[in-house]
């Protein structure tokens, strides 16, 4: 399958023996699992250059994922932690949120008390700005990796989660391989959240993503805190140019079974609302082009556009 | 230095008896093995005895009073059996096997019941005998009768005053006018006559609370497998339900006690984060422990009790026989849920689902602590620290819901860290910072948006102007910081510049 081009032309040609071959070839991936693993479907990033790459038309439940930072450095844990917790909100946000009725389920998210030291906490409000809702977190804290992977086989046994979260450096194969199976018995999807380098061997993980942070595109309300305020030296202003925009991240699919290795820029988009009334609208990722002021960095292999 | 405690040949031999300086005992018995005391492990031991004594009683105490407690000569233990005498074949049964079980452990103990804990004091250290004597109902006054003044749990002054007077006998106080005695000696000779004939209640504390739920089971030949010990634990879960359903609760705190052959007891705790009576889920806490248990040469008694519980309404059946609910407050606690996927029973899964997340969070807590196991809960307040706190995973939802039209990092750091920062003009936001040795170079920025410590608790922040000038930063990877500077802007001062977190 690697060879099939996620490009949108072939798939409007022949849609069905497209997605005929994939099934198959997804029955014949999984024969060793239960049936009906997949049961409770994919989620859809909302970008549909993302979405149609992957072979379960989005990112699948019931797996374990692995969401790599560039490097073990704090400044760049955000990136990571941004696309997952973006991810989670596409998670919990099918179907409406808590009190609208067709929400499932919490996120038990598992790490060592080192983090906390280290990188800090998560911060609710910051959460809650990015559109998860902090309030369906359950967070727990032990002391090792494997306390984390401990918690979270016990998190993948509850079918009342919807998702679990580890953040752990060193998983060996059976340990994910352990991960996996028991998401595939309870349909929890798990996630693993571990800087590069510790992700360099085999893993048991469905896919693989790699993040790093991209320069945002020009901002357009929403997130804006002060905004500019008047009366700064227009100098400042000319080099600020606009605040940060909506979150950006270069989003790497490093390794999934069933589809080819790619690569996007996407930006999260989505409305502020109020979790409790319900008012709250699910965000979506979007595959932006690259900046051209990006000139240092490698040209992409492929960019969907 | 001087004797604290000699053993039984010394003093019968040597007539060496405690308070005798240390000279005059060597003088006495030239080959006098002698041992520095050592009063807290002694303590220790008695402790350790009283949490042996739990198999006959759940309240135990230790005694501190007396003469010789100075000396650390004299120590007792209170054990309060009322009701559990029955147990053991009667009172003087229970004593004749306490007794015998201190012998087996080498000490050489006396014990007394009576009705009153002065009474049975007294009757135990002044009573003659064999050391083993029971006081009958009503018969406290007069088997004090006959007893020295000192059988009273009086100083040695008191006894002192008392000799003088002539009294030497406890019968002769009976009679004597109180107002005389309290004016001569003091308002304690008087109390502790009365406590000991029952005109005056004596409260005394039990080491340990007893636990109002309890169930007990002995064994007529000691057990130590894992599986033995884990059925049995089974039992008294059971057991244990019974009791707390009939009183319409749940435990929140177990405790687990095994009375081992050499009399030590070993205990383990589960805590679960809701009122549960249910065997199994609590078995499932249980097992974790019963590994790190040591039965060491077998265990005779096992005791389980439920010190904190909390109410739990029964649990409603529905038509085809599943459990509905599992109590109201589960039932508000999580937002209501669609069935989980592949959920086993269609009907009730909501509340399955409920109480399959307690499950996972007792679990959870009882292997890294409640403590943390935790959900983050909105606060009113600006302060960037304060305006999320983490409360009990199962805690019910906040009333308020949280900010979300300001932008606010993922992770916030524990402490604001120092960075050095480049900054054009004061209220700009820098061009450039170092943090933690990597130098960002900003290329987009927003702000300020100016945080102020509230007013009341400006005091605490220890400056009048504890305000900061927070910015949303991009470098030129795009990586996204939120900086502040701190207090306003001064002429002259080089303002100081914070990292406090970091975004998606």
């Amino acid at each position: 399958m690697p060879t099939i081009p996620a490009s949108s032309a072939l798939d409007r040609r022949q849609p069905l023996p497209l997605a005929d071959l994939r099934r198959r070839i997804r029955a014949l991936e999984r024969s060793g699992a239960p049936a009906g693993a997949v049961r409770a479907g994919a989620v859809a990033f909302g970008a549909p250059e993302i979405d149609r790459a992957l072979p379960w038309g989005g990112l699948a439940r019931g797996c374990l994922h692995e969401v790599a930072q560039t490097s073990a450095a704090a400044a760049d844990d955000g990136a990571a932690l941004g696309f997952l917790s973006a991810l989670l909100a596409r998670l919990l946000g099918e179907g409406g949120h808590a009190e609208a009725g067709g929400a499932r389920g919490a996120v038990l998210w598992c790490l060592r008390v080192h983090v906390l030291y280290e990188v800090g906490d998560l911060y609710g409000p910051g959460l809650a700005a990015l559109g998860l809702d902090p309030e369906r977190l359950i967070a727990v804290r032990g002391r090792t990796d494997a306390d984390v992977l401990w918690a979270m086989r016990e998190g993948l046994g509850c079918r009342r989660l919807a998702a679990v979260v580890g953040e752990a450096h060193r998983v060996d194969l059976s340990a994910g391989r352990r991960l996996q199976l028991a998401a595939e018995r309870s349909g929890v999807s798990a996630f693993l959240l571990r800087p590069d380098s510790a992700s360099g061997h085999a893993s048991a993980a469905v896919t693989r993503w790699r993040v790093r942070a991209a320069p945002s595109g020009p901002s357009a309300g929403g997130l804006q805190a002060g905004g500019l305020q008047a009366g700064i030296g227009a100098e400042a202003a000319a080099r600020r140019g606009f605040g940060p925009g909506r979150p950006c991240w270069r989003v790497e699919l490093v390794r999934c079974r069933g589809a080819a290795a790619d690569e996007w820029v996407v930006e999260w988009r989505h409305e502020t609302g109020d979790f409790k009334t319900g008012s709250f609208k699910t965000g979506s990722f979007a595959v932006v082009p690259p900046l051209s002021d990006r000139s240092a960095e490698p040209a992409a292999t492929r960019l969907a556009r | 230095m001087r004797v604290a405690a000699a053993n039984r040949a010394a003093a019968v031999t040597g007539g060496i008896v405690p308070g005798l300086a240390l000279a005059d005992a060597r003088t006495r018995l030239p080959d006098l093995r002698v041992v520095a005391a050592a009063p807290e492990d002694d303590r220790r031991a008695l402790a350790a005895l009283a949490d042996g004594c739990g198999r006959y009683t759940p309240w135990t105490a230790l005694d501190s009073g007396g003469l010789g407690a100075a000396l650390g000569a004299d120590y007792g233990l209170w054990l309060d059996i009322t009701g559990c005498a029955h147990l053991f074949g009667g009172e003087a049964a229970l004593l004749e096997a306490l007794l015998r079980r201190l012998a087996g452990f080498g000490f050489a103990a006396r014990a007394a019941v009576a009705e009153t804990p002065g009474a049975a004091w007294a009757m135990a250290r002044y009573g003659g005998g064999t050391g083993c004597i029971v006081v009958p109902p009503g018969g406290g006054r007069a088997a004090l009768a006959a007893l020295p003044p000192a059988a009273l749990r009086l100083t040695a002054a008191e006894v002192e005053g008392l000799e003088r007077l002539g009294l030497r006998r406890i019968e002769a106080l009976y009679d004597l006018p109180r107002g005389a005695l309290t004016k001569r000696f003091d308002a304690r000779l008087v109390r502790r006559l009365d406590q000991a004939l029952g005109h005056l209640a004596e409260p005394i504390s039990p080491r340990r609370a007893v636990a109002p739920y309890l169930a007990r089971l002995a064994f007529a030949e000691p057990i130590g497998g894992a599986e033995a010990i884990a059925a049995a634990s089974r039992r008294l879960l059971g057991a244990l339900e019974g009791q707390l359903a009939r009183a319409g609760r749940g435990a929140r705190r177990l405790e687990l006690s095994l009375y081992r052959v050499d009399g030590t007891v070993v205990r383990a705790e589960v805590g679960t984060s809701a009122p549960v009576r249910e065997p199994d889920h609590l078995m499932g806490l249980l097992g974790e422990k019963l590994d790190g248990l040591d039965a060491g040469f077998g265990v005779e008694l096992i005791t389980l009790a439920a010190p904190v519980s909390e109410r739990l309404a029964a649990a409603q059946l529905d038509l085809d026989g599943v459990a509905r609910a599992q109590g109201a407050q589960g039932a508000q606690r999580a937002p209501a849920g669609q069935g989980a996927a592949g959920g086993a029973g269609a009907g009730g899964a909501g509340a399955d689902d409920t109480a399959e997340l307690g499950r996972l969070v007792d679990r959870l807590g009882n292997r890294f602590g409640l403590r943390n196991v935790l959900r983050f809960a909105p606060r009113q307040s600006h302060v960037p620290e304060r305006a999320a706190v983490p409360v009990e995973a199962l805690a019910p939802p906040a009333p308020w819901s949280w900010p979300t039209g300001k932008a606010r990092p993922l992770r916030l750091l524990p402490r604001p860290e120092a960075i050095e920062a480049v900054a054009m003009v004061p209220d700009d936001p820098p061009m450039m910072f170092r943090w933690r040795r990597v130098l960002h170079r900003v290329a987009k920025a927003d702000g300020p948006e100016r945080i102020a410590a509230e007013w009341w608790r400006r005091a605490q922040a220890g400056r009048e102007d504890a305000v900061r000038d927070y910015y949303r930063v991009e470098d030129e990877q795009g990586r996204r910081f939120w900086l502040y500077r701190d207090g306003l802007y001064r002429p002259g001062a080089s303002p100081h510049w914070y990292l406090h977190g970091l975004f998606g």
